[in-house]
């Protein structure tokens, strides 16, 4: 047995159903047809070697990064609906077995048609010394994005119960092609100039691919994680706030990046996580009753870590290095934190209420408390007061004042929380 | 007999509503339990909480030694969890589906001679070929009972595995699990007909809406249904004179007419029945049939189970 497959029963399980003979050698013909195909019609262009490259590359994306990423997006969301799920979750596979093994073997069949392809493209790289210069650099993108797609399917598969209907495709092929525009650009420009990245000259056909595949990996870690609560593997505190930092300094590393705008995707992400994983009223009891520290630690929701990050950055950036002033560029990331602050308990309060789609409520809510603010003061040449009701800084007004408003949202918010987390504790006495 | 599941005040509730309560049971090795209740009685969350693949709201339960919220997995490899709804990768074959889980259980090589012992044990070598999706019920069935006995796991967790079998089909996998209790294993057993569960089980847990209503031996269940051991006989010719010579016995008590005979309350034991049984053909009784008349495990259900609205 292959020690892979001995490592990976779910590569031993895919070989047999996503590559069997009869699928291989219908495969395997169709990628001769399809490759002589391009071979012919490139012969008939100008620059025949680039156009052969093209068509069999782009043939290896379609195979591989957007099949592969439908297949890993079904992968855990199909074993869910067959009810195999259960069956999984009892041998000792660890989550990090189980996630590995379904990246490795659902796009199976996507990397056996990639690799027929692969031949053609070299033989395009053999005839054009331009491209084989740019062979190493676009094959290392098209690992790294593949990478991040198949990642990100698998982890739209890990928060999914069905599979039905499509979804799982639907969303696979979505995100394929949402890489494909991490792909596309480099493509166009593997030669490019270095540039800055955290005071270093990266070159750029290195950095692309380190940006791209840590995303995948950070993808994939939160799929594992996933995998591991069905597991019922122990969770650790520090794993969500460490993505979070790591987006922080994701932005701040880029040379033209204001600091004050570095909280915008950790805030993005936090909100995610609130809406995807709003803590069930029974872990938040659960949370709450526990009184081992460490455990408490452990067992402390994903937003709330999150907002915490976020607030102690925005405290950094704000305050560091101190002046007598808060100008208003320097509010940004506290307002952010605040409005944070309000969005994140105000879904987790949804989460208390007996509505069987608390996200889907409090989306709507949310939504509302931004677009109608918006509407009525535009409409009444009021744009001055948007503050508010929004993370947006004004001139106008002193510091205090601009940042009043948030904090009066954060106060409310967080008592309502405690008032609904306190009624249902005492409910369930 | 060390106890292989022990639970104290275990509890799981569902959006606040518990579906399993102050649960306090103990099971010891070896036995043979059946688990039995109404529908939402909290038999499914129960086991599933047993099979650590649910963590409990709060309480406390041990499963072949291992805390189920401390050590999962230390739960997972002693058990065999076979569930009321379950899958199969029905593009495999059963050999290919065992060959899969021998691998995810990290099982010693060379496989074949485990899947060829649990193929055998199941009865389903002949089918071993065949791609799943064309085995009928009961066959899947003895696959999913093959996968969880593949790790010999020390206790096997069944829910409900006879619903929706044909009564042949039933048949061969009572015989099946009364094989299984012959090799020692602990196993515990979820059903609704209780008439098949009486042949082979030591044990009887009964639940209902989430609590624990009784849980001890068969001859317990079967003492509580019938208030006390009761037997029963049939005799050839008159029946007065039967009754005449059960009176004479102190054990007898509370006679009462039954077809062609008398069923009657008796508190001695065994040996007392023997000699009352001597006695009766001694005095001319023509005995046909001289049997145990004890409520079954379905009358202690029915008179145990609280009624609807009381």
């Amino acid at each position: 047995m292959n020690p892979f497959a001995r490592r990976f029963p779910e590569l031993y399980r895919a070989a047999l159903t996503e590559c069997p003979r009869g699928r291989l050698a219908l495969g395997a013909g169709t990628s001769l047809a399809l490759g002589m195909c391009f071979w012919t019609a490139a012969g008939w262009a100008q620059d025949p070697a680039r156009l052969l490259f093209q068509y069999s590359f782009w043939t290896q994306v379609a195979a591989f990064v957007i099949y592969g990423a439908i297949r890993t997006s079904a992968s855990i969301a199909d074993e869910r609906e067959a009810k195999t799920w259960d069956l999984q979750r009892l041998t000792p596979l660890t989550s990090g077995d189980i996630a590995g093994g379904k990246l490795l073997g659902a796009p199976l069949y996507g990397a056996f048609l990639a690799a027929l392809m692969l031949p053609f493209a070299l033989i395009a790289g053999l005839q054009s010394p331009a491209i084989l210069v740019e062979l190493p650099f676009i094959y290392l993108q098209f690992f790294a994005t593949a990478f991040l797609a198949l990642s990100l399917g698998l982890l739209a598969s890990a928060y999914s119960d069905l599979s039905r209907g499509g979804s799982a495709t639907t969303s696979g092929a979505m995100i394929g092609l949402g890489c494909l525009y991490t792909l596309a650009p480099s493509m166009a420009k593997p030669g490019a100039a270095a540039f800055v990245y955290c005071a270093i000259d990266v070159p750029y056909a290195l950095w692309m691919p380190a940006a791209t595949a840590g995303f995948g990996a950070w993808a994939f870690a939160a799929a594992k994680w996933r995998v591991g609560r069905d597991l019922l593997e122990p969770s650790r505190f520090w794993r969500f706030p460490a993505f979070v930092l790591y987006l922080i300094l994701f932005v701040l590393g880029f040379e033209k990046s204001s600091a004050y705008y570095a909280l915008i995707l950790p805030a993005a992400a936090t909100l995610t996580a609130a809406l995807a994983e709003p803590t069930t009223p029974e872990a938040w009891r659960r949370w709450l009753a526990s009184t081992e520290p460490l455990e408490k630690l452990d067992r402390t929701p994903a937003w709330i870590s999150g907002v915490a990050v976020c607030l102690a950055a925005a405290v950094v950036v704000s305050f560091v290095p101190a002046t007598a002033g808060l100008d208003t560029a320097r509010r940004v990331p506290l307002l952010l934190a605040l409005f944070l602050i309000r969005d994140t308990a105000f879904i987790q309060c949804c989460r208390f209420t007996n509505s069987r789609r608390p996200q889907i409520l409090a989306l709507v809510f949310l939504g509302l408390a931004y677009i109608l603010p918006a509407i009525v003061l535009a409409t009444a040449k009021a744009s001055s007061l948007m503050y508010l009701f929004m993370p947006l800084p004004e001139k106008g007004a002193a510091a205090a004042v601009n940042l009043l408003p948030a904090l009066a949202w954060a106060l409310v918010s967080l008592a309502a929380l405690a008032y609904v987390s306190g009624r249902s504790t005492s409910t369930s006495k | 007999m060390p106890d292989i599941i022990f639970t104290k005040a275990l509890r799981r509730e569902y959006a606040s509503t518990p579906a399993v309560e102050g649960m306090d049971l103990a099971i010891g090795e070896g036995s043979v339990a059946a688990l039995v209740g109404p529908n939402g009685a909290g038999k499914t969350t129960f086991l599933k909480m047993i099979a650590a693949l649910l963590e409990p709201t709060s309480g406390f339960a041990r499963v072949a030694g291992h805390d189920v919220r401390e050590s999962p997995r230390g739960v997972h490899a002693a058990v065999g969890y076979l569930p009321d709804f379950f899958g199969l990768y029905e593009e495999l074959t059963a050999r290919q589906c065992l060959r899969y889980f021998h691998l995810a259980y990290r099982l010693p090589e060379p496989a074949d001679r485990r899947i060829e012992e649990v193929l055998e044990l199941v009865n389903l070598r002949d089918a071993a070929d065949k791609p799943i999706e064309s085995l009928s019920r009961g066959m899947r069935q003895r696959l999913g009972l093959a996968r969880t006995l593949l790790h010999d796991p020390k206790l096997l967790l069944l829910d409900e595995p006879a619903s929706g079998l044909d009564p042949g089909a039933r048949r061969e996998l009572q015989e099946l699990l009364r094989r299984l209790a012959s090799t020692g294993k602990t196993i515990v057993v979820s059903s609704h007909i209780l008439t098949e569960l009486e042949d082979y089980c030591s044990h009887v847990v009964m639940l209902d809406r989430g609590r624990l209503v009784f849980s001890g031996t068969v001859a317990e269940a079967r003492a509580r249904a019938g208030g006390g051991r009761r037997l029963r006989i049939r005799v050839l010719g008159p029946v007065e004179a039967a009754r005449a010579a059960l009176a004479g016995d102190p054990a007898v008590s509370e006679a009462a007419p039954a077809p062609d005979g008398w069923a009657f309350r008796f508190s001695g034991d065994d040996e007392s029945a023997a000699r009352l049984l001597r006695s009766l053909i001694e005095k001319g009784v023509k005995i046909s049939s001289f049997a145990d008349d004890s409520g079954s495990i379905s009358d202690g259900y029915m008179k145990m189970m609280p009624r609807e609205g009381a």
